[in-house]
C-alpha cells in the first residue's frame, strides 16, 4: 500500500528538511512527492520554503553562457 | 500603460506580461533575462544534473511566449506561477527517471495579475547576501543546527549528536531556524518593496 501524507505533514517535514526530497525520511520521500504534484498548496509551500534554501546554497552550477541566447532564438522562431 | 520607455527594473512583471500580450519581444526578452538565473538555481538544485536543468529552464521560458496570449485573472502570481512550473516540469523529470509513481501532470494556467506586483517571492543576490546577515541573527543552536545542514550535509540523527541533543531536539531546531529565517528574509522584503511600491 502506498504512503500519504497529509498537508500538515508535508508542512512539518518541509520546514524541517528543506527543499531537497531526497533529504527527506526515506519512507515519506515518493508520497512527498505525490502530495507536490497533486496540491497547490504542497507547491506554494515548496516555493516558499525553496527561497530560504536557495539563499543558503549558493554554489550552484554556473547558468551555461549562451542559454539566454538560446532561448531568445528559440522564442523567435516560435 | 505599457512603460515602454521605462528601465528594465523600473517595470513589474505584470507591466511585461502586459506588454507580451501585444507580442512584445523586447519585453519578454527583459522577463527572460529577469528569471533565468533564478529558475536556473532552482532547477540544478532539485535535479542536480545541468542537461535536464537546461532542458527544463529552456521548456518553461518558451511556455512564457507561447502561452503569452493566455494570461488571465487568476490567484497566483507571475513569480509563484513560473516557480511552480519550473517545479513541476522538475518533479517530472526525476519521476521518469524513478518511474515508481503515477503519471498525471499538473494543470498549470496563467496566473493573474498580482496585487502586490513588486513582491518577488524569488531569491536574487540581494536575498543571498541578506540572508547570511539574517543567520548571525539566529540563537546559536539554531543557527549551529542550520549550517550543519546545509553545509557540512549532517542528518538530522548526526547533528543531534553534534549537538548534544536529541533527534527530536534537532529538527525542532531546523524547523524553527528556517521559521525564523523566512519570517525575517519576508519582513526584509516587505520594508524594502514598501518603498518601491510608493514610487511612481
Amino acid at each position: 500500500m502506498t504512503k500519504t501524507i497529509t498537508i500538515t505533514e508535508f508542512k512539518d517535514l518541509l520546514e524541517t528538511y528543506g527543499t531537497d526530497l531526497n533529504r527527506w525520511p526515506a519512507e515519506s520521500q515518493d508520497a512527498a512527492s505525490a502530495l507536490l504534484e497533486q496540491s497547490d498548496a504542497a507547491q506554494n509551500l515548496f516555493a516558499d520554503m525553496a527561497q530560504i534554501d536557495q539563499a543558503l546554497t549558493g554554489n550552484d552550477s554556473p547558468l551555461p553562457q549562451d542559454l539566454l541566447d538560446r532561448i531568445l532564438q528559440k522564442a523567435q522562431k516560435s | 500603460m505599457s512603460n515602454q520607455n521605462a528601465p528594465n527594473d523600473t517595470l513589474t512583471d505584470e507591466n511585461l506580461l502586459a506588454r507580451l500580450k501585444n507580442d512584445d519581444r523586447e519585453a519578454y526578452n527583459m522577463l527572460v533575462e529577469r528569471y533565468l538565473t533564478k529558475l536556473w538555481r532552482l532547477a540544478v538544485n532539485v535535479l542536480y544534473n545541468d542537461t535536464e536543468a537546461e532542458d527544463v529552464v529552456q521548456e518553461v521560458m518558451l511556455t512564457i511566449w507561447q502561452k503569452r496570449q493566455d494570461w488571465e485573472e487568476g490567484t497566483a502570481k507571475f513569480s509563484t506561477w513560473i516557480y511552480r512550473v519550473t517545479l513541476n516540469r522538475c518533479i517530472d523529470l526525476k519521476r521518469r527517471r524513478k518511474p515508481t509513481i503515477g503519471t498525471d501532470t499538473i494543470e498549470e494556467t496563467m496566473p493573474s495579475e498580482s496585487q502586490r506586483p513588486a513582491d518577488q517571492m524569488m531569491v536574487d543576490q540581494q536575498d543571498r547576501t541578506q540572508i547570511f546577515g539574517l543567520l548571525q541573527a539566529l540563537p546559536a543552536n539554531q543557527k549551529a543546527a542550520i549550517i550543519l545542514f546545509y553545509y557540512e550535509e549532517l542528518n538530522v540523527r548526526e547533528i543531534s549528536i553534534k549537538l548534544s541533543t536529541t533527534e527530536q531536539g534537532a529538527r525542532s531546531l531546523l524547523k524553527r531556524g528556517r521559521k525564523a529565517l523566512k519570517d525575517m528574509l519576508e519582513s526584509d522584503k516587505n520594508h524594502h518593496h514598501h518603498g518601491i511600491q510608493g514610487s511612481p
